[in-house]
């Protein structure tokens, strides 16, 4: 067995009011012929990552709905964990120097999980490319193949990815029944699977980071930090490296703060992990910001938590995501959930929440970005409009329900499919 | 029994290159009498802490020179540890509202401990505050096992202890036969005890943060972090804390900077997951520091240890400890022993290791810290001479073989009472 990571019990009654009856109502008649299935989600992480936050969700949900459902975690070391985000890396379009001892780590941690693998299930879910042969090592050790539908759900974008990572990934990819991806641009052209299904992410607006807060906590939460509530504030969300460029966020704050000068900005890292380089990269943000307080770099060190993260992104006059390649997108669709306009990065490929000039702009560089957030704070009721629609956008096409409904769908479908 | 915490063999003639043949004999026949002696040593904590790592020098020592002694750690639990926590704090002149209940828990971790205590031992070194109860316990409970001499060792400066602690604490302390503080300034004078005696710490010169490496290790470190061989590097090895100064530090290296474009600062500190202060001081210094990449701000997060604190204080021209308030400040006779001259703040111990003009500079302010850092850039041969005379000094008073010579000879004198 894996590393098992226990769940908050929830209930699909409570999301009524917030999706509608409609919405509800199918959910619950497309998991009538599923009563009783037994699901594994198999990740890498428990607790941290955007993927573990939605299956934190997801799977109680699928419980709640009447199916049986496990999130586990593999069993990980040191040295794989250096591996396993060097893969991730590559895969996402970085380069990264990948070495036979890598393939070698990778492979062996596989043999070792696909051995913990004891259990029948009726669907398995395999999340991202990292645990993905553990099926092939599975078939192998056995002798045949394990029982149930097996899915691979790949949350990122592997269109720019680095060759002969993906050459070493993609056969045992094609072992699956079915593969993930988060969106149909997303998909890479030679993967070989019988069926590909398309499942953007979604965010739970019952979880703390997005539930409604009110008035009094948002100014004790805002003032405990330093920040001024009756000033303009901007923020921004996210990871602090490359991928979410936290440093052209500060200088377009800069450029901003020339024609706002009452203007904060909140940078919250969702994570400074105990790996050098995003200590290093922190270390990074935190110069550039020098001694401007009016910039605040909040991360878990300073004891943000979700309830936090909520509050930084409703205070926020304009939420930024100034991201040059985008993982989930989540950020932006917490912060249009909230209503907030939001001035995101014109990333390629990702279907964006942010429709440009309609639920926020999108923006190339940091000039741009500044332009728009200084409009924005300028022309308030254009912010409000945006963030209105931007919440109504969410709602029919962001919510983890509809996940769970995709979800759903895909299981009836293997399922009748065979 | 204790827990007890093993510890490396080491061998006293390894120091002899180091000490010189008169030092060792001297050891040697402080020694002779004591021979076969059993020795407890007892305290809180086997692991981090500048007391751990004297003791796991010190025990196997004293066990190469035919005593026989042990390191054992006192058990306990959580709500132990926070009293003995705030304990420390108060005593080091914190001020912590104060509960009876306490010196309740203190007492029953003391009382339960000493029914652990089940070994005759010949001399009994309590180290610190938190075990100190224990001797009471034992001669009440089990007098047949407090025969030995008993010595409370303190660490800490508790001259402006908060006065519900340390009048708290002092009776268990008049038990013993013997205590032993730091510095004399550091001994409190209400405490009666039949011994004083002052003990100043030390350094291991063999230990991976002191011994000498060779210079290609030195340059591949540097290179490793980036540090330009080349370049005059000036460095200070402390936490991210106020009392430490590295803002004042950072302003100091601007002011040199002006003088000397090349020079490069590297600042290196433990950071510890759970020390929130530690982490806010951390992103103020950054900040001061800003974009100057000649400032390297460096911890075990980046993968810095003992070794690679050695390396940059071996590179250094000049060693900075700008501290504002200081213990004994022990990482000065580091830097002295690696023939660094030392500009440092004039506070706590650091004057008892830096003589001014001789083995570096005290000062008080950042102007100063500048102008001192200026001068000895400069004057490399000054620099060097004092370099050298730093480290003959701490060879003289601040080696770990000092230290157990005190506790020798301390032995010695209260097995004559």
């Amino acid at each position: 067995m894996y590393a098992s990571v226990p769940t908050t019990p929830k209930s699909m009654e409570k999301y009524r009011p917030i999706v509608g009856d409609k919405v509800v109502d199918e959910l619950k008649a497309l998991a009538a012929p599923l009563q009783g299935a037994r699901v594994l989600h198999l990740g890498v992480t428990a607790f941290g990552t955007g993927i573990a936050e939605l299956l934190g969700s997801l799977a109680p949900l699928m419980d709640a709905v009447g199916l049986k459902t496990d999130w586990q975690v593999i069993r990980t070391g040191t040295e794989f964990a250096d591996v396993s985000r060097a893969m991730y890396s590559a895969l996402g379009g970085f380069f990264v120097p990948w070495s036979p001892e890598m393939e070698n780590t990778w492979l062996s941690y596989s043999i070792l999980n696909a051995r913990l693998f004891d259990e029948q299930y009726d669907y398995v879910v395999v999340h991202d490319p990292q645990p993905a042969a553990i099926l092939h090592e599975i078939v192998r050790l056995e002798g045949g193949r394990p029982a149930g539908k097996w899915i691979w759900h790949c949350h990122l974008d592997l269109t720019e990815a680095q060759m002969e990572v993906w050459d070493l990934l993609k056969p045992y990819v094609s072992e699956y029944d079915a593969a993930v991806f988060a969106s149909k641009e997303w998909v890479k052209s030679d993967v070989d699977v019988p069926s590909i299904v398309v499942i953007p992410p979604a965010i739970d607006p019952m979880s703390s980071k997005n539930m409604e807060v009110s008035q009094a906590t948002i100014q004790s939460v805002l003032e405990q930090h330093g920040l001024d509530p009756q000033r303009p504030i901007i923020s921004q969300v996210s990871r602090f490296d490359q991928w979410n460029d936290p440093l052209g966020v500060i200088d377009a704050y800069r450029l901003a703060k020339q024609q706002v000068p009452e203007l904060q900005l909140v940078l919250v890292a969702s994570m400074i992990t105990s790996d050098p380089e995003s200590w290093s990269y922190y270390e990074r943000c935190v110069r550039r910001a020098g001694e401007d307080y009016d910039i605040h770099l909040l991360s878990q060190l300073n004891d943000i938590g979700n309830t936090e993260i909520n509050v930084f992104q409703r205070a926020a006059d304009v939420v930024v995501q100034k991201s040059i390649r985008k993982g989930f997108g989540l950020g932006i669709a917490e912060a249009l959930w909230k209503g907030r306009p939001v001035v995101a990065g014109r990333v390629g490929g990702f279907p964006l929440q942010v429709i440009d000039g309609i639920t926020g702009y999108l923006v190339s560089s940091v000039a741009e970005c500044s332009e728009k957030v200084v409009y924005l704070l300028r022309h308030p009721d254009v912010a409000h409009q945006m963030g209105q629609t931007g919440r109504d956008y969410i709602r029919e096409n962001r919510l983890i329900t509809r996940f769970l409904r995709d979800y759903l769908q895909l299981f009836g479908s293997l399922r009748y499919g065979g | 029994m204790f827990g007890s915490v093993s510890t490396v063999q080491k061998s006293l003639e390894d120091y002899r290159p180091v000490i010189g043949d008169d030092k060792i004999n001297e050891i040697l026949t402080l020694a002779r009498p004591l021979k076969g002696k059993r020795v407890l040593h007892l305290n809180a904590t086997a692991f981090g802490g500048g007391v751990a790592e004297i003791l796991g020098t010190l025990v196997p020592l004293m066990n190469d020179l035919g005593l026989q002694a042990d390191w054992q750690v006192i058990r306990g639990a959580e709500e132990f540890f926070k009293v003995t926590k705030a304990m420390h704090n108060s005593l080091q002149g914190m001020f912590i509202p104060w509960k009876a209940e306490m010196f309740t828990t203190w007492l029953n971790y003391n009382s339960m401990n000493a029914q652990l205590f089940d070994e005759p031992y010949d001399f009994v070194v309590v180290h610190d505050p938190q075990p100190a109860g224990i001797l009471h316990f034992v001669k009440n409970c089990n007098p047949a096992l407090a025969t030995g001499k008993w010595v409370w060792r303190c660490h800490i400066d508790i001259t402006d202890a908060q006065p519900e602690v340390w009048d708290f604490l002092r009776p268990y302390i008049e038990d013993y036969d013997g205590a032993i503080f730091t510095l004399h300034e550091y001994v409190k004078e209400d405490l009666h005890v039949k011994h004083i005696f002052e003990v100043p710490p030390a350094i291991d010169p063999l230990s991976p943060k002191n011994v000498d490496i060779p210079v290609e290790t030195v340059e591949e470190i540097l290179t490793r972090f980036v540090v330009d061989m080349n370049r005059p590097l000036i460095s200070q090895v402390s936490r991210f804390d106020p009392w430490k100064d590295p803002l004042g530090v950072i302003d100091a290296y601007r002011l040199v900077k002006n003088e000397i474009p090349d020079l490069q600062l590297v600042m290196v500190a433990s950071m510890a997951s759970d020390d929130p202060e530690g982490w806010s001081y951390y992103e103020r210094t950054a900040r001061r520091a800003g974009e100057d990449y000649d400032i390297h701000l460096l911890s075990n997060l980046n993968g810095v240890g003992n070794l690679e604190v050695n390396a940059f204080q071996r590179a250094s021209a000049v060693v900075l400890q700008k501290s504002i308030k200081e213990g004994f400040g022990l990482v000065v006779s580091e830097a002295l022993w690696k023939g660094r001259p030392v500009v440092a703040g004039n506070v706590g111990g650091i004057p008892l290791q830096i003589f001014d003009g001789q083995t570096g500079y005290l000062v008080s302010t950042t102007e100063e810290c500048a102008a001192r850092t200026v001068e000895l850039l400069l004057d490399p041969y000054m620099a060097s001479e004092m370099g050298k005379a730093g480290r003959e000094y701490v060879r003289e008073h601040f080696l770990i073989t000092r230290y157990l010579r005190d506790y020798l000879a301390l032995f010695n004198q209260v097995s004559s009472d």
